[in-house]
């Protein structure tokens, strides 16, 4: 029944919770209020056929969910000068332009919705949304309208929009992404006005020209040609050169030869009355080679600019207190050490210091790994990067944030990614070695007919140089890694560097980071045990009620039931528990320790995992247990990855013994607990000298220097910037198994790649013979490197079945 | 046939303003975002009001 998941972001409805929206005449199923509020103000605004248009449902985890006031009074902060200084620009006019990254967009539809809102909002002034990158550049008028009331308008059709300074890889992937198309244009420009005159020319030498007629189309071609050789054809001819500097035979040494043969043997046919000239296939050679690369180039383009959005850090700001304490917004690395910031409960601590006010719980994962946030007292160290859980603390920074925590890891991580060990390229192996045969056989074939006929000799030489056309040999690889890449983002996974295809074929151990990695990283209620006379419903609705003011992980384990309504008077106890009032009672609910009235012995209902007590002021009503769960689908694909000989690896960084115990679950090959991101290293350092190609998994931050130095790194879904940037490909959905078919297929690109290798060899070796005796005029050269490179394509575009 | 000494240079004149329009085109970011010129002709720039009876055809695109 199409009743049961929400019309606006396609989530599950639950009977209880439904909120209904007409749109396009007919009452819609929401999942909750947030897209109530988002799909209602579609409405209003007169946009229902986005419904129609959109190929996809927003995310899940739509934005639309944090349409609650704190939300939006969290997005004034947009208008304070001081932030908008690095992000702002003032355009002449008296109006200012932002760059906005906008999540959530997922089709055109999308696009068309936010620019048509956007354009009707009062004192925008212009607004271009690019659907490939994500970014909208919005100029507005201060004097009508505000940055916040923009992000805040972006919010209300269920989008999330936050400042952008672009990075410097963007600006060199949209300079070569232009530079490529100009090449392509030039060389496809000139292979049709080329091929008119080729056209002409073959008529002639069957039917008869006039030799005025011939030199003057010889000469045109040679004009034309010459902008296609020099300017479209550069990449081949600089390639060249540099793999020959390397004294490494890359494929466009012989795509170079057969050009640079081909263009001033024609000049000189042109200029000497010669035979035959080649300056169609000189320009058809240039564009399809050009064609095959730029494909290539923006499969490579695409995934590495999503992966730059993903990991574009969000500009943290601090709360700095001046003088008389109250706190001003900065930007948090334009604190100096002496500033005192004050940071609220939820939020990240935004420089190495130590707290001089409050005592909370500071959750470290990003540096441990360790779930559980640690108590800190005044004077306690927190590092830059963590989060304060629970209560406001203020913090003097102590580190300039060039030297914090944070910036150490990160230099780990370049070290790391600058000896990572370099994947051998399957396709230069045999390219090399073809390009030495074909250099050899030509010098073969010009020595002897130089010795029976040496007037032809050059002539043949030049059409085996052509024929054995290198040009399916070098789009075989290519066009199977460009498939297999777009094929891998259908899937949900992004193949961010070159090599990442090729290297995922060689893998033979896989080591998966524990928390955020096969565990989802956060507390689930595993077990509930009502102490005799109380009933689990019931002390469930109090656990909510009363764990509903933390933030604690544990606690949010307990948000998604249903709270009971009469607690109240609730106070967090600082990585203890919390103290609520039920009429008359005291209610506790924590640690064993913490919630269990004085005199009354606690012991959990079993020893071992992790609970928590629930008591009043005189027994235990309950005990509940949590526990941090397995993604669903981890132990399918570790016994699918044992199945397939490769040997699977737990690193943890917490102490708690819990990596023992998923371990023992899942049945691994080996398990370190309590390990430094060091320790990761060089346990994986290890793996490699014993001969392993090591594929990582892993979200952390302390995973970052681990990823770089795999062969191959997956960072998974929700993991952090670091690791994103660290790793080779990004899993895009929550869950690991999609991994499964990475793997199977990249095995059968490789078959795609073998069979395109095979097929152009075997032209070759057909084509080669051919021409080395004579037998092939230069249009039927055309033909077969046409036909044979067309093959190529359409056998890597299986892939994508 | 010698009308082609005068035809292909008018042709190559043609030619070069060819190119000189792509350049300018690719230039001015014309090509930057693809994915969406294509489906712009889905889109009616004057919504249809909420209650009207006529809508446009349902051009439901395959998911």
């Amino acid at each position: 029944m199409a009743d049961e998941s929400c019309f606006h972001c396609g989530l599950p409805v639950t009977p209880e919770g439904n909120y209904p929206v007409t749109i396009l005449g007919q009452a819609r199923p929401m999942c909750c209020p947030g897209c109530q509020s988002v799909a209602q103000t579609i409405v209003d605004i007169g946009m229902e056929s986005y419904y129609q248009h959109r190929q996809q449902c927003p995310p899940g985890s739509s934005p639309a969910a944090d349409l609650v006031p704190d939300f939006l009074d969290s997005l004034n902060s947009w208008d304070d000068p001081g932030l908008q200084e690095n992000f702002v620009h003032s355009l002449p006019q008296g109006s200012k332009e932002i760059t906005l990254l906008i999540s959530g967009i997922t089709c055109a539809a999308c696009v068309w919705l936010l620019e048509k809102h956007l354009r009707d909002q009062a004192g925008i002034a212009q607004c271009h949304i690019n659907m490939s990158s994500n970014l909208a550049l919005v100029s507005w008028d201060p004097e009508q309208t505000s940055l916040s009331t923009i992000i805040k308008a972006i919010a209300h059709v269920g989008y999330k929009a936050e400042p952008y300074t672009p990075v410097q890889q963007e600006a060199i992937i949209k300079r070569e992404n232009k530079q490529a198309l100009l090449r392509i244009g030039v060389a496809g420009l000139g292979a049709m006005q080329v091929m008119t005159y080729a056209v002409s020319l073959y008529m002639g030498a069957f039917e008869g020209i006039e030799p005025a007629h011939q030199q003057f189309l010889r000469w045109v071609s040679a004009l034309v040609t010459t902008p296609v050789f020099f300017y479209a054809g550069l990449p081949f001819l600089q390639g060249a050169m540099r793999s020959l500097r390397n004294r490494h035979l890359s494929m466009d040494v012989p795509v170079a030869i057969a050009l640079t043969f081909a263009y001033f043997s024609s000049v000189w046919a042109t200029i000497s009355n010669g035979p035959e000239v080649y300056f169609d296939s000189v320009c058809m050679f240039v564009f399809f080679l050009l064609v095959g690369r730029y494909l290539e180039l923006r499969a490579r383009h695409r995934s590495q600019s999503t992966s730059i959005r993903l990991s574009h850090s969000q500009l943290q700001t601090a709360r700095k207190l001046d003088h008389e304490d109250s706190p001003l917004l900065v930007p948090a690395d334009k604190l100096v050490p002496g500033d005192r910031v004050l940071v609220k409960a939820g939020e990240i601590i935004p420089g190495d210091g130590h707290i001089l006010q409050g005592t909370g719980s500071v959750n470290e994962s990003m540096l441990t790994g360790e779930q559980l946030p640690i108590s800190k007292q005044v004077g306690d160290p927190v590092t830059g990067g963590t989060l304060n859980v629970e209560q406001p603390i203020t913090v003097e920074i102590s580190t300039l944030p060039g030297e914090s925590t944070l910036s150490t890891l990160k230099r780990l991580l370049q070290r790391a990614e600058a000896e990572k060990p370099a994947t051998f390229v399957l396709a230069d192996r045999i390219a090399s070695k073809f390009v030495l045969a074909v250099l050899i056989t030509s010098i073969c074939v010009y020595t002897y007919w130089w010795f029976h006929a040496p007037e032809d000799a050059f002539w043949i030489m030049l059409s085996v140089l052509v024929v054995t056309c290198p040009c399916a040999l070098s789009l075989a690889t290519p066009t199977a890694i460009t498939a297999a890449t777009a094929r891998l983002s259908q899937m949900g996974f992004l193949a961010t560097r070159a090599h990442t295809i090729e290297g995922l074929r060689h893998i033979t151990d896989v080591v998966f980071d524990k928390t955020g990695t096969l565990t989802l990283g956060e507390f689930q209620l595993a077990e509930t045990v009502p102490m005799p006379g109380e009933h689990s419903d019931t002390l469930l609705a109090l656990a909510a009620a009363l764990e509903q003011i933390s933030e604690h992980p544990i606690a949010r384990a307990f948000h998604g039931f249903k709270a009971h309504p009469d607690v109240k008077g609730r106070q967090i106890a600082a990585n203890q528990g919390v103290e609520g009032q039920l009429a008359e009672r005291t209610l506790r609910i924590g640690k064993p320790a913490y919630a269990t009235p004085a005199g009354v012995t606690a012991t959990p209902p079993a020893p071992c995992g992790q609970w928590i007590a629930l008591a009043d002021q005189v027994r235990i009503l309950g005990w509940f247990r949590v526990e941090d769960q397995l993604r669903a689908d981890a132990d399918t694909l570790v016994q699918h990855l044992q199945a397939s000989g490769k040997r699977c690896h737990v690193l943890s960084g917490d102490s708690s013994g819990h990596a023992e115990e998923v371990a023992s679950l899942l049945g691994v090959d080996a398990v370190v607990g309590n390990a430094t991101p060091q320790d990761k290293l060089i346990y994986i350092r290890t793996l490699q000298d014993n001969g392993a190609k090591v594929l990582m998994l892993g979200d952390g931050l302390n995973d970052a220097p681990v990823l770089a130095g795999a062969d191959v790194s997956i960072a998974v879904a929700g993991a952090s910037d670091l690791a994103q940037v660290a790793a080779d490909g990004i899993l895009l959905s929550q869950s690991l198994q999609p991994l499964q078919g990475i793997l199977q297929l990249v095995e059968k690109t490789y078959g795609i790649i073998r069979q395109n290798l095979a097929w152009a060899l075997l032209y070759n070796l057909i084509a080669l013979p051919m021409a080395a005796a004579g037998f092939i005029p230069p249009w039927a050269s055309a033909l077969g490197m046409s036909a044979s490179s067309l093959l190529v394509v359409l056998n890597a575009l299986r892939l994508n079945r | 046939m010698d009308i082609i000494f005068l035809l292909i240079p008018l042709a190559l004149v043609l030619l070069v303003v060819a190119v000189a329009a792509f350049f300018w085109a690719v230039r001015s970011d014309q090509f930057d975002d693809l994915d969406r010129e294509a489906s712009r002709i889905l889109f009616d720039e004057d919504s249809p009001p909420p209650s009207a009876g006529a809508r446009p055809p349902k051009h439901e695109p395959k998911p």
